[in-house]
């Protein structure tokens, strides 16, 4: 919901949390305070607030008395990684297609929008799913997968911003004294097009996020007994009845982490995009 | 108005053509398909015959025209566990996932409409504040989590509703709310901003002067315009809840294709998985089909582009 600038506060709180969710990750070693794979089966399925041999047991324990907390600690590094890589190669693949397309417009052009066209036609996670299960469920195929399969919309963009900025003058007089391609889309093109593409991505971290953990819930990402967000939510699942903080926490980990980046990519979209503006009202 | 539809859907036949080429490709993306589909340490011999039997050891364009042969006759191969056509094990199970999607998306419109035009009307009000938050953890809370909360206290704690399988309305909720939640949020913003856009229009302003009031112009002139916007985010997160399906059915054991690509995965019954992308995909294609031919028959003007 974004016809004007949203006020700046829900912008800086979704910046705040991502920063805070970035620094868990980064100083897991330090704030886990406990290994993530140590297993204490005498602790199983503490509930929050035990304490066990001297470890305080903050968010409880799993069903091979590992410590959630912990757990989920780590598991950040996997949630940040994977939709950060994989945003950073869909945005690579997206905008070598779109700007490609848009630059040269032509057979070419043609053919590789039609090619967005067909991906896009694919329902995504059911494309995803299919792609890690041929390539084998792993950290790399997990970011491969997500990567090569959700450019399509960084394409998009580009090309539309292209088609029209290369009608520009300035694109124009640089062409006419001389300039080559590459230079033209390296420092004429690509400068314009670029603050579009920023914020799709930016929108797409949260989507990765939750993606990246559908995967791995379905037991196709990482795989244990490495912490992630996903695979800590499919265990949880078989003890709702008994240990409902099992499947709740991550799951809270999960929530607040996209909601700080919709909340960013929000802000980022309404600094960089000007056509938003005040709309009359009955 | 018809050489529109013959238009677009000589573009959906293409599409859907690229969509099988893919996931042609897909299957052959990890080199040798056959070692996906046998068991770990299954005898070379075995391996030899599978890949025989099943024409992967043809040079790849003679499997590609094999492949489009099989096609334009309905046939996909045939399951290597269920040893019977594929296709009709996808189609057998596509109605449920049909009904699913169908009940999540009327769940979503059914909240996100009267979200996304009451948010646009009452602006800087608790109202728009309360519709903008709704929207927001909806995008944010994912599925399969919002799922296992909702069987947690609907199911598990409070036992109001079943946490899995099928037979009554009663087990279409929660599956249907799960499915439909990131749906809803994005149709309510949708709604939001399409609605605000109208209202900065020309004959807003004209009805208003006309002495029309407010909630008159909304429901006569309004929503009208504002469907179209609506409608194309719709039409593409249908190929979103085909996707979710996947997650859903998993979690609610529902019987349709999202768990049973899930299913074919684990037992590496490929052939299932190609059918299921390719039935997914086709049913998105004709949903678009048909709300482009939708516009066209509302909009005029939609036809001569």
């Amino acid at each position: 919901m974004n016809a004007r600038p949203r006020p700046v506060p829900t912008g800086i709180f979704g910046i705040a949390v991502l920063a805070l969710v970035a620094l868990l990750a980064l100083t897991a070693d330090w704030s886990a305070g406990y290994s993530p794979t140590h297993q204490d089966l005498v602790a199983r399925l503490q509930p929050p607030g035990t304490v066990a041999d001297g470890h305080l047991y903050r968010l409880g324990t799993d069903s091979l008395g590992r410590d959630i907390w912990a757990r989920i600690a780590y598991g950040s590094r996997v949630s940040l990684t994977v939709a950060g890589v994989a945003v950073g190669v869909s945005f690579l693949i997206g905008t070598t297609v779109g700007v490609v397309a848009g630059f040269r417009r032509g057979i070419l052009g043609a053919v590789l929008m039609r090619m967005v066209d067909v991906v896009l036609a694919i329902p995504f996670l059911l494309l995803a799913v299919a792609t890690v299960a041929v390539l084998g469920p792993s950290f790399a195929n997990l970011i491969l997968a997500l990567g090569f399969v959700r450019w399509t919309r960084y394409a998009r963009v580009g090309y539309a911003q292209t088609l029209s900025t290369r009608e520009f003058e300035f694109v124009q007089a640089a062409r006419a004294v001389g300039a080559t391609d590459a230079r033209l889309v390296l420092r004429h093109i690509l400068p314009n097009v670029a603050p579009a593409l920023v914020v799709v991505a930016t929108l797409e971290m949260g989507l990765m996020i939750i993606f990246e953990a559908s995967l791995s819930f379905l037991g196709l990402g990482v795989q244990p007994p490495d912490p992630s967000w996903g695979g800590m939510l499919s265990e949880g699942r078989n003890y709702l009845a008994d240990a409902w903080w099992l499947a709740t926490f991550p799951g809270f980990a999960i929530t607040i982490t996209v909601l700080g980046a919709n909340m960013a990519g929000d802000y980022v979209r309404d600094r960089l995009d000007p056509r938003r503006g005040e709309v009359a009202r009955i | 108005m018809l050489r529109f539809v013959a238009r677009r859907t000589l573009q959906a036949v293409l599409v859907v053509w690229g969509v099988s080429t893919v996931v042609f490709l897909l299957l052959r993306l990890s080199g040798d398909p056959t070692l996906l589909m046998v068991p770990p340490g299954a005898p070379a011999e075995a391996i030899d015959r599978l890949r025989h039997q099943l024409g992967f050891d043809q040079p790849l364009p003679v499997q590609y025209v094999q492949f489009l042969v099989g096609l334009l006759r309905a046939d996909l191969g045939d399951s290597l566990v269920q040893s019977r056509p594929a296709l009709a094990i996808v189609l057998e199970r596509l109605p449920a996932t049909l009904l699913l999607g169908g009940a999540a998306l009327l769940l979503a419109l059914v909240v996100a409409l009267p979200l996304g035009v009451a948010s646009a009307l009452y602006r800087d009000t608790w109202v728009e504040r309360g519709g903008l938050l709704v929207a927001l953890l909806g995008q944010a809370i994912p599925p399969f989590w919002l799922g296992l909360m909702l069987i947690l206290l609907l199911s598990v704690r409070t036992p109001l509703l079943p946490s899995s399988g099928t037979g009554s309305w009663q087990h279409l909720v929660l599956p249907a709310v799960t499915l439909g939640s990131l749906t809803m949020a994005g149709a309510a913003r949708m709604t939001r901003v399409a609605v605000l856009e109208q209202l900065g229009q020309d004959y807003v302003r004209t009805a208003r002067a006309k002495g029309i009031a407010p909630l008159g112009i909304v429901v006569r002139h309004l929503l009208r315009n504002a469907a179209i916007p609506v409608v194309t985010i719709v039409a593409i997160d249908v190929a979103n809840l085909l996707g979710g399906a996947v997650v859903t059915e998993t979690i609610f054991a529902w019987p349709g294709i999202g768990r049973l690509v899930i299913d074919a995965i684990s037992a590496r019954d490929y052939p299932v998985v190609q059918a299921t992308v390719l039935v997914g995909s086709v049913v998105f294609v004709l949903s678009s089909l048909a709300a482009d031919v939708a516009y066209g028959l509302i909009d005029p003007r939609v036809r001569t582009r």
